[in-house]
């Protein structure tokens, strides 16, 4: 354990070594939040309610999904790609810890000051701009939020280990990863809610994984699900945990045979 | 000036035979750039489908913004944004005395080394749907304001550009900013929407993004005919004032450049 501490540590020093560059990440970070505020802010200038959703809620959900983005897709795990195609993987294989771990740690650095970071901007947001934002006073939708949202942290963590195990196979998986960003964007829920999306599209895209990187866990802060609807995403992000987590694993068993240490 | 052609000519050749070497990437290239178009219009259908206006915009003339846009952003990353995202690396890597040793003008053989050939597609789908709302909407276009809608471009072309140098200059003084780039392309993003939409910022944050509000709002308002001359001359001025503020940090950044790690 003493190890990994040591992971998450190291990891935090490394991102703030260049601190006005991790500034510039975050004023990006808070640049991309306004830009969807304003969006929203600006169609509720000529009515209350938009597609069931209230001016409170829609700007909660912009706030929040914003920190809850910060949290679950903050990694360190992209980095992955390119130690492969370096031949810097050796580096780690000889090394007596566990690979998954070791990102795992790094990631955790990534999440909790990403995390401590995205509350001050949105608090900053919310005493400049101050909007009328909804807080969830119940116990269960707060603790039922912080469990979706495990579940999406733990599955972003696979879903990126994929997207950098794809080195093993690919010279370069750059393109790949962009065009995955392009995808999450309009599937995660970043711009707007995805019950908002005409019925047949919204319910397809709600079967697919990608909701618990942003959407479920605020809908359910929001307290817009019913216990059925809350229990049966929690059942089905924990299937959808088990099956990125299985061909994570199987990536990294083949393209281990597969690995040459070029570059190195 | 012929040299500069000439140089030109060759550069398009060179940046072209590099596309075909890669060819699995442009088509990743293509399908990500279209992906990108598809999803901002997408977002503005989705999000006008209950209001009939916003902020004096109507629905066509909101999509034709976004018409506008991806036409002038495909320009933009095809043949600007990479080679302003290439100096960093040049910078970064102490590489950038290859450039200033060229015998042309250094600011410009940093800005057109490098073409994105992939990136037009945007421009393609851009124009391609421009055109469509435009016959929908009943517009009709004179010879004036094409002319018109064309030198706003190029004008907003030189004002994203003259935004983008200075913070690329700042790398010069500190080579690990690589993030400033992703600042940059997100902050290009704001010229996405209407200028009125950013009504309700703080001045201080208004003073930074109006420029870029600017950008597609101007020839977009020339091709649905709510042209103002004194929302022209505003854009006129800050380009002036933008490209000589670019030009000078340039120049001062590249008097400190120490060409680390060369």
């Amino acid at each position: 354990m003493k190890t990994y501490i040591q992971i998450i540590r190291l990891t935090w020093e490394e991102m703030m070594e260049y601190r006005l560059n991790f500034i510039m990440w975050r004023v990006r970070f808070v640049m991309q939040r306004l830009v969807v505020y304003f969006l929203w802010w600006a169609l509720f200038a000529s009515r209350e309610t938009f597609f069931d959703y209230t001016q409170s809620t829609i700007l909660t959900y912009i706030l929040l999904s914003g920190i809850v983005a910060t949290f679950v897709t903050g990694t360190r795990v992209y980095g992955v790609g390119e130690l492969i195609t370096r031949g810097d993987l050796s580096n780690t294989l000889i090394k007596p810890i566990n690979f998954f771990s070791v990102y795992a740690a790094r990631d955790t650095a990534d999440k909790l000051l990403n995390l401590f970071l995205g509350i001050i901007e949105v608090a900053l947001l919310l005493s400049i701009l101050r909007p009328p934002v909804f807080v969830q006073t119940d116990v269960m939708p707060l603790v039922l939020a912080g469990m979706a949202v495990a579940i999406g942290t733990v599955m972003y963590y696979c879903y990126a280990m994929i997207h950098g195990l794809l080195a093993f196979w690919l010279p370069d998986v750059w393109a790949p990863r962009f065009l995955s960003f392009v995808i999450l964007e309009f599937l995660t829920g970043a711009l707007f809610p995805l019950d908002i999306l005409p019925e047949p599209l919204s319910t397809f895209i709600r079967l697919l994984p990608f909701q618990y990187f942003m959407y479920f866990p605020v809908k359910v802060y929001l307290g817009q699900l019913t216990v059925l609807q809350m229990a049966g995403g929690m059942a089905v992000g924990l299937v959808c945990v088990g099956i990125l987590w299985y061909v994570m694993a199987m990536m990294w068993r083949r393209g281990l045979r597969k690995y040459a240490g070029e570059g190195r | 000036m012929k040299k500069y052609f000439s140089v030109y000519r060759r550069l398009c050749i060179a940046n072209w035979n590099v596309l075909m070497a890669y060819r699995a990437d442009v088509f990743m290239q293509i399908v990500s750039s279209l992906a990108f178009s598809v999803n901002h219009v997408f977002i503005i259908l989705l999000l006008t489908v209950k209001v009939p206006s916003v902020y004096g915009w109507s629905r066509g003339e909101l999509l034709l913004l976004a018409g506008v846009y991806n036409m002038f952003i495909g320009i933009y990353h095809a043949f600007i944004s990479r080679n302003l995202n290439h100096i960093a690396d040049e910078i970064y890597f102490g590489r950038l005395d290859y450039v200033l040793l060229k015998p042309i003008d250094s600011q410009l053989s940093t800005t057109i080394w490098k073409i994105n050939y992939a990136s037009l597609i945007r421009f393609v789908f851009g124009a391609g749907l421009s055109f469509y709302l435009l016959h929908d909407m009943s517009v009709s276009l004179t010879v004036s304001s094409v002319v018109l809608f064309f030198l706003f471009i190029l004008l907003g072309m030189f004002l994203l550009y003259s935004f983008w140098l200075p913070f690329i200059s700042l790398i010069i003084f500190n080579p690990r900013l690589s993030n400033i780039i992703m600042l940059l392309y997100q902050l290009t993003n704001v010229s996405r929407y209407p200028k009125e939409m950013y009504a309700r910022l703080p001045v201080y944050m208004v003073a930074v993004l109006l420029p870029l509000t600017l950008i597609i709002t101007m020839p977009t308002k020339v091709l649905v005919q709510k042209f103002s001359y004194s929302l022209a001359s505003e854009l006129v001025i800050v380009c002036l004032v933008m490209g000589l503020f670019a030009r000078f940090t340039w120049k001062f950044a590249l008097r400190h450049y120490t060409s680390a790690s060369s």
